[in-house]
């Protein structure tokens, strides 16, 4: 029945496709050169990382990297379905949250055989990344939080930034101090003085709302409340001195109106960020890693200073990514070689020297100093407060099913509709639930 | 007369509300961070600058382009291809099951896509095709159902003589197909072309999923990727946009007679 003509194009097609596909299943490690996939999700970072590649390239004849950058959105999809399906990349970004999942799925490879001198390393990263005494990421950089300031507001105020913000839980100390002095109605009149009208208020203080990283983990670790038992554990957030810290993260906002209300800052709200870029809010804690995304859009001088220490003093959070090797690489002996690599003072001054991140390997960070520093930005309190007291992000597994419920049920906290004992209750509850 | 502007003033209430956010992308596109902080979101940045979209362009966009120029021909030539013979068949063939064949094959589109995803991807990943050109336009370059659909319907509604006095004079199916449906069809085709067009230039979903490097990224994924971890460079992203706004807007403002006639065809969008 069929023309000679449609076996033919038929022939060809089928042909071409089985060409093609042969074609591309067979690019690798032809020729006793290896290419190795590296997957990261910054796109600022990239262009660094491009010259790190070169320069691994270069020492490393044989060994070509490719770069891969995903959304960050979906970066953690696309990771599971490849670690599922045996198509992940050999050498990938992880970060602490994520980790226990990864690494209790044995997607991850013991690192034991690059013996790094940990010591050498961020402790905090160098933590988070232990796994039942091994390590399964090269410590690659550490973010730290600290106090992003509006100086133009203060001059304004004419109120100066004093040595060391203190506060405590009955709202004494110079953080609330300082706030309620930097935070004015349309009539000019500051949160302690009568007729001030909340409903109308055209500068805040202070920035606190439902964030865990930046805010209330850190008011939990400086007033000597826990986050978990001990890692990989269970939650233990809702003790007394936790209850406490968290009931002044919201008093700053419903109670001594120093902050916006929760009804504008609460996530997935990224309100709060265009606010302190609006100067309409003078004091902004923030990950060192935001600096990139605030700077170039703020329209007066922003001054960096160390976070406000509690009654159990100054304890901030550190949150640092590490260099996981796939556990299932074909490439295992070249992807080792790159980790080491990229844990090497070469690599890790690059990015420092570009102003991306602080290295997580010790002695380098001038580099990271001195790049803000011509950009007119002292960041030297990030670095001071990260050789102070320092806490981790909870490591444990279960975490990223868990944050979405915990934001949640914080977001009603921040709102009032539940005491910070009942939020803190009911978030270890759900939190331990999804412990495994 | 009060009917008439009650029913312009809805029509221009619509209008604003379509028009509206493509507005806020060429303005934010073409603002410097400062400028987008210090005016309202309607306000345009004055003077405007072209340093977001040079910055995008420079940042490897202009290959994302190109994968998404490469693309969209290559899944625009495949499906006026092989959805014309495939529609032809079901309109003008006979042979054993094949209302059964279309209505099931039709059936396809009540589907949601995302259930079809991750057997589709495991498909590739047992042919070798993940992170590959061919895993990227495989699902979509042998036609897709609304193609087939869309066509079907117009060839049976050509008259049908036409095609018999063809075969008096000895054409095959094929000769009938390319010498008498074709040129007559002319019409359809450009519908067809044009839906596909826009539909494989916006695809996100099994770009994202099947391809990773920067050899195959397409602008979609590369605008999703300009969000961060940690912050957002407004800016950018609409730049980002805007670029890969421009060809779609031109491509509808010329040929919009075509995509309205698609809709009437078939009563689908």
């Amino acid at each position: 029945m069929k023309s000679p003509r449609i076996r033919t194009i038929a022939a060809v097609l089928g042909a071409a496709l089985v060409s093609t596909a042969t074609a591309c299943g067979g690019s690798g490690d032809s020729g006793g050169s290896v290419t190795l996939t590296y997957r990261l999700w910054d796109d600022q970072q990239k262009a660094g990382y491009a010259k790190v590649m070169a320069a691994f390239e270069k020492a490393n004849p044989g060994v070509r990297v490719k770069l891969e950058q995903l959304p960050y959105d979906q970066y953690w999809t696309k990771m599971t379905a490849d670690a599922v399906a045996g198509t992940a990349p050999d050498v990938f970004w992880m970060q602490t949250s994520q980790f226990p999942e990864f690494v209790t799925k044995g997607i991850l490879a013991d690192l034991g055989a690059l013996k790094l001198d940990t010591s050498k390393y961020n402790a905090n990263v160098v933590q988070s990344y232990t796994y039942k005494g091994k390590l399964y990421g090269v410590p690659k950089d550490f973010g730290i939080v600290g106090l992003l300031y509006n100086e133009d507001l203060f001059k304004k105020a004419g109120v100066t930034m004093p040595d060391k913000l203190t506060w405590a839980p009955d709202g004494s100390g110079t953080l609330l101090e300082t706030a309620r002095k930097l935070t004015a109605d349309d009539n000019g009149k500051h949160p302690d003085q009568p007729g001030f009208d909340a409903g109308k208020v055209k500068q805040y203080g202070f920035a606190s709302w439902n964030h865990y990283q930046t805010q209330w983990m850190n008011w939990v670790s400086s007033n000597g409340g826990k986050l978990v038992d001990k890692p990989f554990g269970k939650y233990a957030f809702n003790d007394a001195a936790s209850v406490q810290a968290l009931q002044f993260g919201v008093d700053l906002v419903n109670k001594y109106h120093v902050a916006p209300p929760a009804a504008q800052t609460n996530p997935p709200s990224d309100k709060i960020n265009e606010m302190f870029k609006q100067g309409r809010v003078a004091m902004f804690p923030a990950n060192n890693a935001l600096l990139p995304f605030v700077a170039p859009g703020a329209g007066f001088k922003i001054g960096v200073a160390s976070m406000p220490a509690g009654p159990a003093g100054r304890v901030v959070n550190i949150n640092g990514l590490s260099e996981a090797v796939y556990a299932r690489s074909p490439h295992k002996e070249a992807a080792m070689k790159l980790a080491r690599f990229l844990g090497g003072s070469e690599a890790q001054k690059i990015m420092a020297d570009g102003g991306y991140v602080f290295p997580a390997l010790n002695g380098l960070s001038q580099g990271y100093l001195d790049y803000w520093k011509q950009k007119g930005l002292d960041v030297s309190p990030f670095l001071e407060e990260s050789r102070g007291a320092t806490f981790n992000l909870p490591v444990t597994t279960g975490f990223t099913a868990f944050e979405n419920k915990l934001n949640q049920t914080f977001n009603d906290m921040y709102l009032g509709k539940l005491t910070p004992q009942q939020a803190a209750d009911k978030a270890v509850h759900d939190g331990d639930a999804l412990v495994k | 007369m009060v009917k008439r502007i009650a029913l312009y003033l809805t029509l221009a209430a619509g209008a604003l509300v379509s028009v509206f956010p493509y507005l806020l992308v060429v303005l934010t596109a073409l603002k410097t961070p400062r400028q987008l902080n210090r005016t309202e979101p309607w306000e345009p940045g004055l003077p405007p600058t072209l340093e977001n979209l040079d910055k995008v362009l420079h940042s490897g966009f202009a290959g994302y382009l190109g994968n998404t120029l490469l693309m969209t021909a290559a899944l625009t030539a495949g499906q006026l291809v092989f959805t014309t013979f495939a529609a032809y068949a079901f309109a003008r063939l006979r042979f054993r099951g094949r209302d059964v064949l279309f209505w099931l094959y039709v059936a396809t589109m009540m589907v949601p896509s995302a259930v079809t995803m991750i057997p589709l991807f495991l498909i590739m990943r047992e042919l070798h095709l993940v992170n590959t050109w061919w895993g990227l336009l495989a699902p979509y370059l042998l036609g897709t159902p609304y193609g087939i659909f869309l066509m079907r319907q117009f060839f049976r509604a050509l008259p049908a003589g036409l095609e018999d006095a063809a075969r008096i004079d000895g054409a095959g199916p094929l000769t009938i197909l390319l010498r008498i449906v074709l040129p007559l069809s002319r019409p359809a085709l450009g519908t067809l072309a044009i839906i596909t067009v826009i539909t494989s230039w916006n695809n996100f979903m099994w770009p994202l999923i099947i391809t990773s490097g920067d050899d195959t990224k397409v602008v979609t994924v590369g605008i999703a990727g300009l969000k961060g971890s940690i912050g957002v460079d407004p800016n950018q992203m609409t730049a980002a946009a805007l670029i890969a706004l421009v060809p779609m807007v031109a491509v509808f403002i010329a040929f919009q007679r075509y995509i309205v006639r698609s809709v009437v065809l078939t009563g689908l969008k």
